[in-house]
């Protein structure tokens, strides 16, 4: 047989065994948190999702429920943030695709998409929690906002620019004002799109840690205390938790770390459902 | 001849530029904020606190130095920050991340295209998806109480017992907690990323090109050869975007670099990152003088990095072209 | 010829440096069926296009001339007030897709403010359907998207919508070009009535000779962004006077 034959019989060998090392992991990650976590969640039942974390001396873990709450309210104040400002942001480089605006909007975007993200935390820090001189929800919220608004952005124009002109030019032959083509057409054909922008920015803002570190900061005693009061987040008390000595808060750790991972894989099903072919 | 704009075209060209702009604005703010924030420390330890490897935070504010000349060794006396060590650790974690993560890629690709079944295709699709939006800090959790003491029991101890001769190998682990962990972590969270990009330019290779080279006689590996040469921009935009996504992970990273302060060829050490010494000190970075500063000129370097080493990807990236 | 709806003077559009129309003078009677014929290329959807402003929507467009549409000058005139005089029906079907076939032709009317009330707009959409010979087949289906009708069917609710906004002059850039021919006999018929009973004035861009022949009052012949020859459709299917007409005409283009 040929040598060059063989080469290519080991090199098929090599590329499947490496590409299936590759995404071992995800699969050990899942079952591993699931592991560590779901008995944690079974034993504690409703109480792990409903009570404040217990004192270090206890012996039980208590809850998640500052996370829990936390989480919620900043990742949707986050996105009623993000969502309008960054999907006006993408109409404008769809509606004026030659501007010079335009063009700086997608450099920037495209940087802040890879901006690591504890300085969007250090941003608001600076902004935010030193002129007031307390951490908050709400600066939580507005960092996540950051975080999510180059995302929404970058899925938004290419929903909207993927929108048939024909459509767009038989608007204008209605006699359909600029405004009114935008939110009664292009905006409404183009939404499948959109919506999934905005779940893959909604999976990024409620996985994030660092840029709570400085803002939301944490709270442990009281489920939540307003949007100006420090606040928890799921990924962030994963984060402090685990890094613990304590077996109780670590337990509440794993187990936080699997209602992320349950949650995680609840909006990866959505944005996936909306991925599916959009019928014009 | 240019007709008059009507009014209500003005007032929505505003309105929409308006959200525009502050995009804008952010990205400044995130650069003057850093910049102003470092500015003191600068001018206080200057080019120094970036070639330095001292970390000594303290109540007496650092010696003033010649803020252009670059030292190794700091004053004698007083605090001072130092964040070469830092810069070390994110290379050598990011520069890890990369060489495995770079291999996962080129062979998840090939795979993808041109080995696997539709069904098993669109499988390892979906696996790549998910694993690019996991949230980050279920890495670390992962890569803490898994992966880190595995590497250190079966790949760590061994290597270090039969290699230690090479400096790479010469520590000793102590634990699982190493730059080298954070590495490995770090090449399975880029490797979807990286994944992406490859993949694209290489579906974008024309089908006439592809059948081409299958004319030839090729076999498959000279074929997979071929094609990735025509694609070599997109992989070494990958290798820059994969650097700068790297280098700017924090929550998995501080859970498994082992946060010291170290420097050296060593990979068996733990060390920090830029953004895990801003991520562990900035709580008590408040308390002492020029530190919080400090961190931001961490910050600083870890932004103008990030921002260079994506424009030169993005650029690459458009040189892809059939 | 009687009074004109449309009239140009030396109109001239260039689109990124490239002359598309080259100075057309032409007068579009009232009230009448015209067809713009021509090859592909010839100018002819720039010229529609223009008359509603719908080319201002090009980059790099360059318009100049005069344009008087029942004696006003249109680049006086507020964009929007202009479109809105015209109802216009595209090459390919483009009903909007997310809305209902009832909405998409009561867009048009709402849009425009034709309806005073609910009442009003329900009669508006179905007198729309009626003309455009498509009620008959929708009526129970109101509700449904557009894109369960076939190809024909949604031209004919395009051209439903363009009615029932109410517009002095329908503009219909190739209407049938991918449409089956029971379809396009539809909506011949259609116009053909709609001229009747209602006095519509209306453009008709076809590369069909036959199509023009069998619809149109009157013919004009672009080629190469200028009009090489114009007339009622009788005495231009019989005897053009210019040869590119009348080897149109012979289909030889």
């Amino acid at each position: 047989m040929d040598d060059r034959f063989l080469v290519d019989r080991v090199f098929t060998v090599i590329v499947v065994v490496i590409a299936i090392i590759a995404i071992l992991p995800i699969f050990h990650i899942i079952a591993y948190i699931t592991w560590r976590g779901l008995p944690i969640v079974i034993d504690n039942g409703l109480s792990f999702f409903t009570d404040v974390p217990a004192a270090v001396v206890a012996e039980k873990p208590g809850g998640i429920a500052p996370a829990l709450a936390g989480t919620a309210f900043m990742t949707i104040t986050a996105t009623l943030i993000a969502v309008p400002l960054a999907t006006l942001a993408a109409i404008f480089s769809v509606e004026y695709p030659n501007h010079v605006l335009t063009k700086a909007v997608r450099v920037t975007s495209r940087s802040l998409l890879e901006v690591a993200t504890i300085l969007i935390g250090m941003l608001i820090f600076v902004l935010l929690v030193l002129p007031t001189g307390r951490f908050t929800a709400l600066a939580g919220s507005l960092a996540l906002a950051i975080v999510m608004i180059p995302y929404v952005y970058t899925y938004a124009e290419l929903a909207l620019i993927s929108v048939p002109k024909t459509y767009i030019e038989a608007a204008y032959a209605l006699g359909m004002k600029r405004a009114q083509v935008i939110f009664y057409v292009t905006v409404r054909v183009a939404r499948r799109g959109l919506a999934r922008g905005i779940a893959i920015a909604v999976t990024k803002a409620m996985g994030e840690t660092a840029p709570l570190l400085f803002t939301a900061f944490g709270a442990r005693s009281v489920i939540f205390g307003g949007p100006f009061e420090p606040a928890d987040a799921l990924p962030l008390m994963v984060f402090q938790f685990i890094q613990t000595g304590y077996d109780n808060w670590r337990a509440l750790a794993w187990g936080g770390a699997f209602t992320l991972l349950v949650l995680y894989l609840l909006l990866f099903i959505i944005a996936r459902i909306l991925v599916k072919e959009v019928r014009y | 001849m240019t007709p008059r704009r009507p009014l209500h075209d003005i007032i929505v060209f505003y309105s929409l530029a308006l959200p525009a702009s502050l995009i804008i604005l952010i990205l400044l703010l995130l650069l003057l904020s850093q910049l102003g924030v470092a500015i003191p420390v600068l001018g206080v330890q200057g080019i120094s606190t970036y070639t330095t490897t001292v970390w000594r935070p303290s109540y007496e504010p650092p010696q003033q130095t010649i803020i252009w000349l670059p030292m190794l060794e700091p004053p004698e006396r007083g605090a001072w920050y130092g964040l070469l060590p830092a810069i070390w650790g994110t290379l050598v974690s990011a520069i890890t991340a990369i060489i495995l993560g770079l291999t996962f890629t080129i062979a998840l690709v090939v795979f993808i295209e041109e080995i696997a079944p539709r069904r098993v295709r669109e499988v390892f699709s979906t696996i790549v998806d998910l694993m690019a939006g996991l949230p980050t800090v279920l890495y670390g959790v992962w890569g803490l109480a898994f992966l880190g003491p595995l590497l250190h029991r079966y790949f760590m101890d061994p290597v270090h017992s039969y290699l230690g001769i090479i400096p790479l190998f010469s520590c000793e682990p102590l634990s699982g907690a190493t730059v080298f962990t954070a590495g490995v972590l770090l090449s399975i969270m880029i490797t979807p990323f990286m994944v992406a990009l490859v993949q694209e330019s290489y579906r974008s290779i024309p089908f006439t090109l592809k059948e081409a080279a299958w004319s030839l006689g090729m076999t498959r590996f000279e074929y997979v050869r071929l094609n990735l040469s025509m694609i070599l921009p997109s992989i070494a935009s990958a290798i820059l975007l994969g650097f700068g996504r790297a280098s700017s992970e924090t929550a998995a990273v501080t859970l498994v670099v082992g946060n010291a302060v170290n420097i050296g060829f060593c990979i068996f050490t733990p060390a920090y990152t830029i953004s895990s010494l801003i991520a562990n000190q900035f709580t008590e970075s408040q308390d002492f003088p020029y530190m919080l500063n400090a961190l931001f000129a961490g910050g600083l370097i870890l932004l103008v990095i990030g921002l260079v080493v994506n424009s030169i990807g993005i650029i690459l990236l458009r040189r892809v072209r059939f | 010829m009687v009074s004109p709806a449309v009239e140009t003077r030396e109109l001239r559009v260039r689109i990124s440096g490239r002359d598309i129309l080259k100075g057309v003078n032409l007068r579009v009677p009232e009230g009448a069926i015209t067809a713009i014929m021509g090859p592909s290329g010839s100018g002819k959807t720039t010229f529609l296009k223009v008359l509603n402003r719908l080319i201002e929507l090009i980059d790099g467009v360059e318009v100049s001339g005069e344009v008087r549409v029942f004696g006003s000058n249109i680049f006086d005139m507020d964009v929007y007030t202009v479109r809105r005089m015209f109802g216009m029906v595209f090459q390919n079907p483009n009903p909007f897709p997310h809305m209902s076939i009832y909405d998409n032709v009561a867009i048009g009317a709402r849009i425009n403010r034709v309806a005073r009330s609910r009442e009003e707009l329900d009669r508006i959409v179905r007198w729309a359907l009626e003309k455009a010979m498509l009620w008959d087949e929708v009526k129970n289906r109101l509700r449904d998207p557009p894109w369960r009708l076939s190809g024909g069917q949604q031209q004919r609710l395009c051209l439903a919508r363009a009615l029932a906004m109410k517009p002095r002059i329908l503009l219909l850039d190739e209407p049938t070009a991918n449409i089956d021919p029971v379809n396009t006999a539809k909506l011949e018929e259609a116009l053909r009535a709609l001229r009747r009973d209602e006095g519509m004035t209306i453009l008709l861009v076809t590369h069909m000779p036959h199509q023009a022949v069998r619809v149109s009052d009157y013919i004009v012949m672009f080629y190469d962004g200028m009009v090489v020859e114009e007339g009622p459709t009788s005495e231009i299917a019989l005897n053009p006077a210019n040869e590119i007409t009348r080897r149109f005409l012979r289909g030889e283009m």
